[in-house]
């Protein structure tokens, strides 16, 4: 069994919080959670979900406003949860690249 | 989920989709054109109306209000913050140069055909025409600036992860 790079982050490695992160990383710094929803094909309890867990880890930052009288949220990765997907990003590129052992 | 490969065509996925959101649809470009012409040309345009034999109208007001309209539309179509606490983008850096240079070079050129324009009307004219025309190419440059932001997301260069 190989052993679990340490690169890989547990966090980020399920599949729907690495579609969040993409996105987030990809867009420009506030993302709203429509454009989470519809880009990820997430519905919103899972995207909840998930941007909580992302968000406790101090990866994720929340910020709840509105536009007119509708309540909206937007998201943004902060700069450890940047990094840390960063380094997801090229760990699992190396695997890809057959550089690295490390496997999930 | 353990195959890399699919979790980076996931991330590969997700990039296009910001870069998609960001997109401009073709007559955002062409309103810009509109709006940015009338907002250089307005003030030629309402100081000289009768002269240039054009009505009398609120150019500049209604082309700031109606630019001020084209950016809050992009922002809550796309639902992404693009011009304010934006993502600090290679390609706005590296496009910094020439669109600084084509809207104040442009700006520098209306405002010395206004200049002109109080003596010779010809000049006026002049100031409307190249108005137009720097609507045009300001246009282009925004879609250029937008064209290569999605190739930056897309790529995920630094910036744009």
């Amino acid at each position: 069994m190989p052993e679990r790079s340490p690169e890989l982050d547990p966090l980020i490695h399920p599949l729907p919080r690495l579609s969040i992160c993409a996105l987030l990383a990809a867009g420009p710094r506030w993302v709203d959670f429509r454009s989470v929803r519809e880009a990820t094909g997430l519905s919103d309890s899972m995207i909840s979900k998930h941007t909580r867990t992302l968000e406790d880890a101090g990866y994720l930052e929340v910020r709840k406003g509105g536009v007119g009288r509708r309540p909206r949220t937007w998201f943004r990765l902060t700069p450890l949860g940047g990094e840390r997907y960063r380094g997801h990003v090229a760990q699992l590129q190396r695997l890809v690249d057959g550089t690295s052992d490390g496997s999930p | 989920m353990s195959d890399p490969g699919g979790a980076l065509a996931e991330v590969a996925r997700q990039r296009g989709a910001a870069a998609a959101k960001v997109r401009l649809p073709w007559s955002y470009p062409a309103l810009f054109a509109v709006v940015w012409a009338a907002l250089l040309g307005g003030t030629t345009a309402a100081r000289d109306h009768e002269r240039l034999g054009i009505p009398l109208f609120p150019y500049t007001f209604v082309a700031a209000t109606a630019l001020a309209v084209l950016l809050v539309v992009f922002r809550r179509r796309s639902g992404l913050h693009l011009l304010w606490r934006s993502t600090p983008y290679p390609a706005l850096k590296r496009l910094q140069a020439r669109t600084t240079g084509v809207v104040a070079g442009g700006a520098v050129v209306e405002l010395g055909l206004y200049l002109l324009g109080d003596r010779w009307i010809a000049a006026s004219w002049a100031a409307l025409v190249f108005a137009a025309l720097h609507g045009v190419l300001v246009a282009a440059q925004l879609r250029r600036v937008n064209r290569e932001i999605r190739a930056d997301i897309r790529e995920g260069r630094p910036g744009s992860a």
